[in-house]
């Protein structure tokens, strides 16, 4: 008897658009907590970082949170091409929000914060570097068409 | 500088006699461990009353430093992936459940949302943190460390105040 892999469900346009908000959470999220984590270095007080570190925080958790309810379902996760698996970028995810929790307040445990050098190696940690690179990919082919 | 998290990060107070490795984990597992426990419930009053009353400072302060909190241990133990993966392929060793803590973590975080708008519609209610408590993985993960004896024991969590 031959045995065939069952194949793979389709991705809805509904979930790939999810899977995309993930990745713009990630540049999004990414650019302002090495912008603030930048700033405050240089002395900006908790108070001038409070607001945009606290939206950035509140954009992931949304993501997150929505991509969550929607992971549970088994087909979604069933359906995620490999290289679009978010298994490495949802705890990057989750540390970059960490981070903007701490850049919103006054006094953050140092702990809680990334360091420039975390930020720089953050998707290698977490595996997530074929997950980025192929939504920049991806972005960047859209341009090129548009163009 | 926030006592409690200081207390979080130190682990001068767990077992002697393990390696540095074995020391981080009790001690970040049972710092997790008491926080969702008690964060939990902090979060039921504080989406009861955003719920009924509508965003507040106060609630905002309250959400964001109990957010904080949970962000100071999980930001220390996601920096361990390596200790994290481990302990996921080891059988015998329940691994903290790190989805379903970062669900209450998101929440918090969405309940300073000022407006009321979209963002806190995605908090979790009730129920939904009912069920991520019920789950297998995190009884497993709670029974294994005896997390209410952990937190019952530790006098900084009484300082926490309840919304």
């Amino acid at each position: 008897m031959k045995l065939r892999r069952p194949s793979r469900p389709e991705l809805t346009p509904e979930n790939a658009q999810l899977l995309f908000a993930q990745y713009q959470a990630f540049e999004e999220g990414f650019d302002c907590c090495a912008r603030l984590t930048e700033r405050r270095a240089a002395g900006a007080p908790a108070s001038e970082l409070r607001p945009e570190a606290l939206d950035t925080a509140r954009m992931i958790a949304y993501v997150s949170r929505v991509s969550w309810e929607a992971m549970i379902n088994l087909q979604l996760l069933e359906s995620i091409p490999e290289r679009q698996s978010p298994a490495g970028a949802i705890a990057v995810l989750a540390r970059l929000c960490y981070a903007l929790t701490a850049l919103a307040e006054d006094e953050p445990e140092p702990e809680t914060l990334l360091s420039p050098a975390e930020l720089d190696g953050l998707l290698a940690k977490h595996g997530a570097e074929d997950w980025v690179s192929f939504y920049r990919e991806l972005v960047a082919d859209a341009e090129a068409s548009e163009a | 500088m926030n006592e409690l998290r200081r207390s979080l990060l130190d682990d001068s107070d767990a077992p002697t006699g393990l390696s540095p490795d074995a020391v981080f984990l009790a001690s970040r597992n049972a710092g997790a461990a008491g926080l969702l426990l008690h964060h939990s419930e902090v979060y039921r009053g504080l989406l009861e009353r955003y719920q009924r009353e509508g965003p507040s400072a106060e609630i905002e302060e309250m959400a964001l430093d109990a957010a904080g909190n949970l962000a100071t241990v999980m930001q220390s133990l996601r920096r361990r992936e390596d200790l994290l993966t481990a302990m996921e392929y080891n059988a015998d060793v329940a691994a903290p459940p790190m989805p379903i803590i970062d669900q209450l973590l998101f929440s918090l975080v969405l309940l300073t949302d000022p407006d009321a708008g979209e963002d806190s519609k995605a908090c979790l209610s009730s129920e939904g943190l009912d069920e991520l408590l019920a789950s297998d993985v995190t009884q497993a993960w709670l029974k294994s460390m005896h997390a209410e004896l952990v937190f019952n024991l530790d006098p900084t969590f009484d300082d926490l105040e309840q919304p």
